[in-house]
């Protein structure tokens, strides 16, 4: 393998690929995310004793630490998708790796800051 | 497979910077505002005002194109065959329509 015309085939596995890699993964879990999102909402048919306590339930600890993951995919396929419409456009292709870490570092503060509010902060909790 | 992509590729972009916007305020509402902007009696009183029916309606049509015009855009990646594919693209416009029509109902529906 370490050949030399076989290191020229050798994939990069640099910036490029982890913030694709990320943006797919985390759109994935999106999708999952909302499909079962419109499912518990329907529920909301059944009447306000049904409906609260449903909501009573996802706010228990497990479902709050839920949400902060939930806000860290939303964070990152946001952010790095307003980066990838950026550069669709023509603009900042140079420095793709440097906004990477740029999303990286903004997601890392905005999702730890939201997350320990969602987790330990969460206004109204009822438990 | 017809070859749409340039159209497909322009909405998938305009649908993704709508919904930044409408996500922005719908996490802000839903997590950040009280746990009692999520319970029943609050969602009864914003959809009795048609601008918030109006809103959900947008942001479920386009989170759902979005999302499952990305997944058919995964299986582009990797499943190859014709058949293959129309077998995935009628699994996933079903389930999309179908997650649509339970949104629907869930929003146009829902009166005291």
């Amino acid at each position: 393998m370490d050949k030399p015309v076989m290191r020229s085939y050798r994939y990069r596995w640099g910036e490029g690929m982890w913030s694709h890699v990320f943006h797919r993964l985390s759109g994935l879990a999106l999708v999952l995310y909302i499909s079962m999102h419109i499912w518990v909402v329907h529920h909301i048919q059944h009447g306000q004793a049904a409906y609260d306590s449903l909501m009573d339930l996802l706010h228990k600890p497990m479902f709050r630490v839920g949400e902060a993951l939930l806000l860290a995919a939303i964070l990152y396929h946001s952010i790095n998708g307003m980066r990838l419409v950026v550069m669709d456009g023509g603009v900042g292709m140079r420095w793709h790796r440097s906004t990477f870490w740029l999303v990286f570092a903004i997601c890392a503060i905005l999702g730890i800051a939201g997350g320990i509010v969602l987790v330990f902060f969460s206004a109204g909790a009822r438990v | 497979m017809r070859q749409t992509g340039s159209y497909t590729w322009l909405l998938q972009r305009l649908s993704g910077v709508i919904l930044f916007a409408l996500l922005v305020v719908h996490f802000a509402l839903m997590h950040y505002m009280g746990f009692e902007k999520r319970l029943y009696a609050d969602v009864l009183r914003r959809l009795s005002n048609p601008l918030w029916k109006t809103f959900d309606l947008i942001f479920l049509s386009l989170a759902l194109s979005h999302g499952w015009y990305g997944v058919w855009a995964v299986v582009q990646d990797y499943v190859t065959r014709d058949a293959w594919r129309i077998v995935c693209l009628t699994v996933i416009v079903t389930i999309g329509l179908s997650l649509f029509s339970l949104g629907l109902v869930t929003v146009v529906s829902f009166h005291a």
